[in-house]
């Protein structure tokens, strides 16, 4: 169960503790081996995967692994990684990388969403997310928050851009919806990312070089705030049946 | 030589679209149902927002589409 095989390899040998913890976390209760928990995180990508651990550390309670994929054509490959923490019962979503190639067609969410109902299967709690790019938008529509401090620096820049949308919504709703912004706590980034105001663009300009008219959440995430961390609670109802939707849609596919 | 208007900055990325560029009303995420937008106006009142504003921005889906026009 420990050892290189053709699917799985392991960068450092595991030692007798994380064999122990292995089989009395995840292999006693639900039949997991190594390779089985790569599978499970992934289970909606299918073609050839390589499972590889980083690490299993059976003093520390966690694990590191990467799990590389290849669809059915040539470049046609996705990565993810994940390090799970026992101490805060959470996965971290270190890192997902899917080629241009395939982007689009829903593998990204499809990935995460294996990772949600691996947690639920699992008892873990929590995953913790870095949102970059377009993840700073999309990771909060589908039910993530930013962390207390990513949520303050992001917040501090949604009240400096509303204000400089005045012209765009009008004084009033512009200001009105700034002190909105300021009173809130994080959950206040699930319903930016949701507002759908037309406002231009910063970054993208037309034909005649004028600013696409684009929808205010998205401007606000996308053009005004930065990268942020943050998290998805598998105990919060409305979170959990945010992301469900995506998930139901996806199937859908 | 940098200046201020060629200088990048970390805290605003120049360009996050992605795949989003060709298409900014392209829908990202869970279709926006009834249910969502209920728990979004519900963060929204808890925050002494304005429920009309709440319509106006985050309208019902099968309300008519702002104009887009550019």
């Amino acid at each position: 169960m420990f050892q290189n095989a053709n699917r799985i390899k392991f960068n450092r040998p595991v030692d007798e503790a994380g064999r122990a913890w292995w089989i009395e976390r995840f292999y006693g209760p639900f039949g997991l081996t190594p390779e089985g928990m790569g599978d499970l995180i992934t289970k909606s990508a299918v073609g050839d995967k390589l499972i590889i651990y980083d690490f299993i550390d059976g003093m520390g309670h966690a694990f590191r692994l990467r799990v590389e994929g290849s669809l059915s054509g040539p470049g046609e490959v996705w990565f993810v990684e994940r390090t799970f923490e026992l101490s805060g019962n959470l996965f971290n979503a270190d890192e997902m990388f899917v080629a241009d190639k395939i982007r689009g067609a829903g593998l990204g969410r499809r990935l995460m969403g294996d990772l949600i109902e691996a947690c639920e299967t699992l008892q873990v709690d929590r995953i913790k997310i870095q949102a970059r790019n377009i993840g700073r938008y999309a990771w909060l529509r589908m039910g993530f928050r930013p962390d207390m401090g990513s949520w303050i620096e992001m917040r501090k820049n949604l009240i400096d851009a509303l204000l400089r949308f005045e012209e765009a919504l009008g004084r009033d709703a512009a200001w009105r919806t700034a002190e909105m912004v300021a009173k809130g706590g994080p959950e206040t980034a699930n319903v930016v990312a949701s507002l759908e105001e037309p406002v231009p663009s910063r970054q993208l300009l037309d034909s005649f070089m004028r600013p696409v008219q684009v929808p205010l959440g998205k401007a606000l995430l996308l053009e005004w705030t930065g990268d942020w961390s943050g998290e998805f609670m598998l105990a919060d109802p409305e979170m959990t049946r945010i992301a469900a939707k995506y998930l139901q849609e996806d199937a859908c596919d | 030589m940098t200046d201020s208007a060629t200088k990048p900055n970390a805290t605003h990325p120049t360009h996050s679209w992605g795949l989003l560029a060709k298409d900014p009303w392209m829908e990202i995420g869970p279709p926006m149902d009834e249910e969502t937008r209920q728990v979004l106006r519900r963060y929204w009142l808890r925050n002494g927002g304005d429920e009309a504003l709440f319509e106006r921005l985050v309208p019902p889906a099968d309300a008519p589409k702002p104009k887009r026009g550019g």
